[in-house]
C-alpha cells in the first residue's frame, strides 16, 4: 500500500513538471495535473457509493456496505482536497481563494453528503441501522452528482468549461487522471478487503456486527475487540 | 512553481497519511489473525 501511495505520485509529480508550461498563467497551470485527477476521482467514488449503498438495500448484504464505506472514505478525502486545490488555483487564476461560483457550491454540498456519511457510520452503534441510514444518504446525495458536472453547462460561473490545451498537455492531463485512479482504486478496494476483515474478526469475537470505533492505527498490538469498540 | 509544489505537498501528504494508516491496520490485522 505504502509504496504504491509514495511511487505513483511521485511519477506523476515528475511527469507534470516535463509537461509545458502555459503562456498566461506559467507554472501555476501545473495545479490542474493534480486538481482534476483527484476532482475526477471524487465524483467516481460518489458514484460508486452511491451505487453500493443501493446494492446494499436492495440486497442486504454486508459487503456492499463495505464498499460503500471504503468509497467514502477516499471520496470524502478526495472531494476535501479538490476543495483546496482549486482554492490555490483559483487563487493564481481569479485573485481569490474561494467565490460561490455554481460548480464550487456542488461540490461543497458533495463533501457535505460526504462528511454527512462519515459523521453517520461514526455515530450509530447499531450496524444494520448505520448500513441503512448511511446507504440512503448516499442514495439521496447522488441528486447532486448531474448538478456538479453540469454546473458550467447548465450554470453561469467563472469555472472553466473545457479549456483549450496543447496536445502535449493534454496528454499529461490523461497520464496523471489514470495513474491517480489507479492509486485511489487500489486505496479503496485494499479499504474494503480491511473493512471486510475488521468486521469478521468484530463477529467471531462478540458474535455481533455492533462496532463503531476503528482500531488504532499507532498501536502495533494485536487487535482486541470489545463491547462496542475495538482497540 | 511554488504555487503547484504546494499544493502537490498537501496532496501527496494527506494521502500518504491515509495509506500509512491502512497500512498500519493491515499490519495489525495480520498480527491478529496470526495470533489466533
Amino acid at each position: 500500500v505504502l509504496i504504491i501511495a509514495v511511487l505513483i505520485p511521485l511519477l506523476i509529480f515528475l511527469i507534470a513538471c516535463a509537461a509545458p508550461a502555459d503562456r498566461g498563467m506559467g507554472d501555476s497551470q501545473r495545479i490542474v495535473y493534480v486538481h482534476v485527477p483527484i476532482a475526477w476521482f471524487s465524483l467516481v467514488a460518489f458514484l460508486g457509493m452511491a451505487t453500493t449503498s443501493l446494492l446494499y438495500l436492495y440486497r442486504r448484504e454486508s459487503k456492499w456496505d463495505a464498499w460503500s464505506q471504503a468509497a467514502a472514505e477516499v471520496g470524502w478525502l478526495c472531494c476535501g482536497l479538490t476543495l483546496i486545490t482549486g482554492s490555490f488555483w483559483a487563487h493564481e487564476a481569479w485573485g481569490t481563494w474561494w467565490t460561490w461560483d455554481p460548480r464550487l457550491t456542488t461540490f461543497v454540498f458533495l463533501w457535505m453528503v460526504y462528511s454527512g456519511s462519515l459523521v453517520v457510520r461514526r455515530s450509530l452503534i447499531d450496524s444494520a441501522r448505520r448500513a441503512r441510514v448511511s446507504a440512503v444518504l448516499a442514495a439521496l446525495g447522488l441528486v447532486d452528482l448531474p448538478l456538479v458536472t453540469m454546473a458550467t453547462r447548465w450554470f453561469r460561473g467563472i469555472h472553466p468549461v473545457s479549456p483549450e490545451m496543447e496536445p502535449a498537455m493534454r496528454l499529461v492531463l490523461l497520464v496523471t487522471v489514470c495513474g491517480f485512479s489507479i492509486m485511489l482504486g487500489f486505496l479503496t478496494v485494499q479499504r474494503q478487503l480491511q473493512i471486510q476483515r475488521l468486521r469478521q474478526l468484530v463477529a467471531v469475537q462478540t458474535d455481533s456486527h455492533d462496532c463503531t470505533v476503528e482500531p488504532s492505527w499507532r498501536d502495533t498490538q494485536p487487535i482486541r475487540v470489545y463491547a462496542g469498540s475495538v482497540k | 512553481m511554488s504555487a503547484f509544489v504546494t499544493t502537490y505537498a498537501i496532496v501527496w501528504l494527506v494521502l500518504s497519511a491515509y495509506a500509512t494508516r491502512l497500512a498500519n491496520v493491515q499490519r495489525r490485522l495480520r498480527r491478529t489473525i496470526g495470533d489466533r
